[in-house]
């Protein structure tokens, strides 16, 4: 592990004394160097400041990919204020909710996307456009230098939201200091260079896309965000990433498998690629073989990566090989690989305690990078931030996963099942009870299950429910208050739904209807 | 001209919003399916219609409505009829 320095500012600012000219962010139309984004996002610090953003908490911040989104986030680590991505696209609810939880944020607004209902935001928050918030007059600049407090390793640089079973997202709160040792991983084993071009394919609401940012912008690289609309037509994303000569892509497994259904020889042909890493969800066998034989011969790595969230997006990776492909594996789905070594971590039983070697237990990961829990929920963040397996004595916290693994005698990790509800759809990890907290709440039903239905490479989630209204209902309510990649595709009204022997729901009968 | 009442139904059991589809409607534009639609609706399309696909254009384009969708299915069996000896 290199010498670390304790907050991302520093770190930046480093990047910028060295690679300065270089390229940072390019965008279809336009390129921005180094030099440019340090002094921009500076001019965006003292405007987030002159806003009064350290009575605000959070800075949220609309999920759209421009340059003033990037400008605005590195002000906001500046100030040592956490940042926050709110999808522009999601229902008006969802995102109301996921204000809630934040406090109370200074929330900026795209002028840009009308898609949100702006109007019901701004009458319940502090709102600031983006255009506008960064603006400011420069002779404030001297008198508001004393009020900018310090920013240490733990401070917190930014909240993702996940799915949250009960019904309201969890907000995830990452550190500084978490991001430094993903940095360094980023680097030492990815092996990511101030040469490198970056794929921006991930929202930024979603964790995947904190690899795109601090392995790009933290590293000297250059990051190219990919806009939403692009990402859906093969031809033009990878005629786009092969001019631009993307080397490193990251993406989950379903955007891959969706090209290679749509357009596999544009897929296989980017010609400055030299890595392709993906994770947040299992990679189909068939299709991964698809690109493993695309790119033989050729010197280029494919990596699954493997990290929950709360672990500051990735804890582990493993480089594919040839052997995988063997027909004995075929069945088999991609190791996690080998834990990262700035993480601690114990497979563990019921009782949290260690279990033997080539056992399955749950995956329990302590070190540096993992989270400082759940914003504003230390009901949720003491069930699954706990003391260490190994001596409940010491003070340093492990994540349980909630993934059940088996560890081999070599190290490899391979992941077995989970040991709740969550799933992982289209690369989005879902907590079902939460689609089952949204209908339960919300319409006259007495009872509900979601489960999820796998169909060759990919899946879909079904829900059964017994109750009074019709499908219409659940299904105007579903999209009331979730996102479109939660929702269930298919819904069947039961008569009561199936138990088991000890009176609850049979989610599995359920799922094998 | 083929019938394009079987691709509005594919359409149907996999659009994402509760939504009537006619022929005409925008399907990606409005959101009424997404690209996990779109790789649903074209794995049926292959079952049913035992048809090769091949995306070389836009697929926006393909997808914009079920009538485009229709025309592009239909050139593809076209293609698929031309090249069995």
């Amino acid at each position: 592990m290199s010498k670390r320095t304790h907050n991302l500012n520093l770190l930046f600012q480093k990047v910028v004394e060295r690679f300065g000219e270089k390229d940072a962010l390019c965008f279809e139309s336009r390129c921005y160097t180094y030099h440019q984004l340090n002094e921009d996002a500076q001019r965006c610090m003292w405007g987030l400041l002159h806003n009064k953003v350290y009575q605000r908490q959070v800075v949220a911040l609309p999920a759209t990919k421009s340059y003033e989104v990037y400008v605005a986030l590195l002000a906001a680590l500046r100030l040592g204020v956490p940042y926050s991505f709110y999808d522009t696209k999601s229902p008006l609810d969802r995102v109301l909710s996921q204000l809630e939880v934040l406090g109370d944020p200074l929330v900026v607004m795209d002028e840009a996307d009308g898609s949100l209902q702006r109007d019901t935001i701004q009458n319940q928050y502090h709102c600031h456009e983006l255009s506008t918030v960064c603006k400011l007059d420069r002779t404030l600049e001297e008198s508001s230098s004393d009020s900018l407090q310090r920013v240490g390793d733990t401070t917190i640089a930014y909240i993702m939201f996940t799915s949250g079973s009960t019904g309201t997202p969890k907000g995830v709160s990452i550190s500084h200091g978490n991001l430094l040792y993903l940095i360094s991983w980023i680097k030492e084993k990815v092996g990511v260079t101030a040469e490198d071009r970056l794929s921006g394919l991930n929202k930024q609401y979603f964790d995947n896309s904190v690899f795109d940012l601090y392995g790009s912008l933290f590293t000297g690289a250059t990051l190219y965000p990919v806009a939403d609309e692009l990402l859906i037509d093969s031809a033009s994303l990878f005629d786009y990433l092969e001019k631009q000569k993307i080397s490193v892509w990251f993406s989950v497994p379903s955007l891959l498998v969706y090209h290679l259904s749509m357009a596999a020889k544009r897929v296989v042909a980017l010609s400055s690629i030299r890595k392709i890493l993906f994770g947040g969800e299992v990679f189909p066998k068939p299709s991964l073989k698809q690109l493993w034989e695309g790119y033989q011969g050729r010197p280029v790595e494919l990596i699954n990566v493997y990290g929950p969230t709360e672990c500051t997006c990735i804890c582990s990776m493993y480089p594919l090989k040839e052997e995988d492909f063997a027909p004995e594996k075929m069945e088999q789905i991609a190791p996690l690989g080998e834990v990262s070594d700035y993480f601690s971590y114990a497979v563990v039983d019921q009782e949290n305690r260690p279990v033997a070697t080539g056992e399955v237990g749950e995956l329990t990961l302590g070190g540096g990078a993992v989270g400082k829990g759940y914003w504003g929920r230390e009901d949720l963040s003491e069930k699954v931030f706990v003391s260490n397996p190994s001596s409940p004595y010491l003070k340093d916290l492990y994540y349980k996963t909630g993934d059940l693994v088996r560890e081999q005698a070599c190290g490899q990790v391979e992941f077995i099942s989970r040991v709740d509800y969550q799933i992982k759809h289209m690369g989005h990890r879902i907590e079902l009870p939460e689609i089952e907290s949204v209908v339960l709440a919300g319409a006259d039903i007495v009872e509900a299950c979601a489960v999820y239905k796998q169909v060759g490479s990919s899946g879909y989630i079904q829900l059964y429910y017994h109750g009074a209204v019709e499908e219409e209902v659940v299904i105007a309510l579903l999209e009331k208050k979730l996102p479109a990649y939660m929702r269930p595709r298919k819904i069947d009204k039961m008569d009561g739904l199936p138990k088991n022997k000890n009176g609850k729901i049979d989610r599995k009968k359920l799922g094998e209807l | 001209m083929m019938d394009c009442e079987k691709i509005r139904e594919i359409v149907v059991s996999a659009k994402v919003l509760n939504v009537e589809v006619g022929l005409q409607d925008e399907l990606l534009n409005s959101g009424i399916i997404d690209s996990f639609s779109i790789m649903t609706i074209s794995e049926e399309i292959r079952q049913q219609f035992q048809v090769e696909l091949q995306f070389e254009g836009s697929i926006r384009d393909v997808f914009s409505t079920i009538e485009q969708l229709c025309q592009f299915v239909e050139k593809n069996l076209q293609r698929q009829a031309d090249s069995e000896p």
